[in-house]
């Protein structure tokens, strides 16, 4: 009983003094650029301000930015299916031209306006990483998005193997996988299980890796993942709490809501 | 003039006893939540005040040290037996180092303006509301150099205070 006294606190220093794991080589990606509904961002998600905010703070390894195709065939960089719930437009996105869409800001404070592919300065990606989720179902119109469209959009504003920076295709429809692989683009699956994971790893043998929900996904799981030579990146991080969980499975990166609470952790 | 007059004949002649206080507050602000201690002297119907916090997330849950400094004014333009009501105003400065390989420090600057009310005598429960200027400072990696962002800020705190 005595001995118990003393190697219980013995244990728990000596676990407390472990050196603390190395996360250096996980990238930091701001989620929508500086986190979705964060209270703490400066600017509202998806917009310019925010990417470029996001870009400034050091440390940070780049964006994330949600892709959906306008009704002339532009990407613009926008969350929700409805404009409304964000903006003081109407509608959706594919159902819109790009000419209404300029018009369009914000509910938010600083009143962004929305942000499409042709106003991305690319200097300030220099060195850094890009991934853009793209949006492959237009849910007003209930139709799929045609993939050659986008491609040709990534073509057009030089997103395609980029010299200065990188660019990362995310898409959660398995349809899209082999076109964008076949254009040349870095293609990440976003995936909820493993068994997903198994079954596009026999057919996609060229995917880059895969977008994964920190709950979804074990420490071993993303070990198994790598062990294939695939990447893997980490969203739906946002708590100190969940950081911390996402970290400690060592993922290539993780798409976090919340950037400063992600670098504290990280370092 | 006159109105800057009037004001101040109103301040001077409160009936209200001086003293000071010392609280006990948490907050919730938009870069974390904070708690800590506040210091106050009621001088007629003016309540100057100094604060320290800590912002609670970043220090107790991210082991970094993330403190709000804060110098104040509450003026008690309703004043009952035990209760008080008016305009607050504050300054607020904070930093945080963010990022330890660079030695990257954010710092905020926030000025604010609301209202504040208390009830009770010797033993008092606080609250305070307040919005304004929120700016945010730290050296950007893209240029280089400090750079701000202005946005819109807010405070809004409880607490319980011990007046003597």
């Amino acid at each position: 009983m005595r001995g118990s006294l003393i190697i219980i606190p013995l244990l728990f220093i000596l676990l407390s003094c472990s050196k603390q794991k190395e996360f250096n080589d996980v990238l930091v990606i701001g989620h929508a650029a500086t986190g979705l509904e964060m209270m703490n961002s400066v600017y509202h998600d998806n917009s310019k301000e925010a990417m470029e905010f996001a870009l400034a703070i050091e440390g940070c390894n780049g964006v994330e930015l949600d892709a959906q195709l306008s009704q002339d065939g532009k990407l613009w960089f926008y969350h929700d299916v409805q404009l409304q719930f964000q903006t003081k437009g109407q509608g959706c996105i594919p159902d819109r031209t790009s000419s209404e869409l300029s018009e369009i800001r914000y509910k938010s404070v600083h009143k962004e306006y929305l942000f499409s592919i042709g106003m991305l300065d690319t200097l300030l990606l220099n060195g850094k990483h890009l991934f853009l989720d793209l949006r492959h179902y237009n849910e007003c119109g209930s139709a799929y998005v045609p993939v050659q469209q986008v491609i040709s959009q990534l073509e057009e504003h030089g997103l395609k193997d980029p010299s200065s920076f990188t660019v990362h295709c995310i898409t959660g429809y398995k349809g899209w996988i082999q076109p964008l692989i076949n254009a040349g683009f870095k293609v990440c699956f976003s995936a909820y299980s493993l068994d997903e994971v198994s079954q596009c790893e026999l057919v996609y043998p060229l995917l880059e890796g895969y977008v994964v929900k920190n709950k979804d996904f074990t420490g071993d799981d993303v070990s198994d993942i790598q062990k294939a030579n695939k990447k893997v990146y980490i969203f739906e991080v946002r708590s100190p709490k969940g950081i911390r969980k996402a970290l400690r499975k060592h993922p290539d990166g993780i798409i976090t809501d919340d950037i400063r609470a992600t670098l504290i952790e990280k370092n | 003039m006159l109105l800057t007059l009037l004001f101040f004949s109103f301040v001077v002649r409160s009936g209200a006893q001086d003293g000071y206080s010392l609280s006990l507050q948490a907050a919730m602000s938009r870069m974390d939540l904070f708690s800590g201690l506040r210091v106050s002297r009621q001088i007629s119907r003016l309540e100057p005040a100094v604060s320290f916090e800590m912002g609670i997330n970043r220090t107790f849950f991210q082991s970094r040290f993330f403190p709000r400094g804060s110098v104040g004014l509450n003026v008690s333009l309703i004043e009952m037996e035990r209760f008080r009501l008016g305009p607050a105003f504050s300054y607020s400065y904070s930093f945080l180092k963010v990022n330890k390989m660079v030695g990257s420090i954010h710092q905020w600057n926030e000025m604010y303006g609301g209202y504040a009310l208390s009830w009770g005598k010797t033993w008092r429960f606080c609250h305070s509301a307040m919005t304004g200027l929120l700016n945010e400072r730290f050296r950007s990696q893209i240029t280089e150099k400090k750079e701000g962002v202005n946005t819109l800020g807010y405070y809004f705190s409880f607490g319980v205070a011990y007046a003597w």
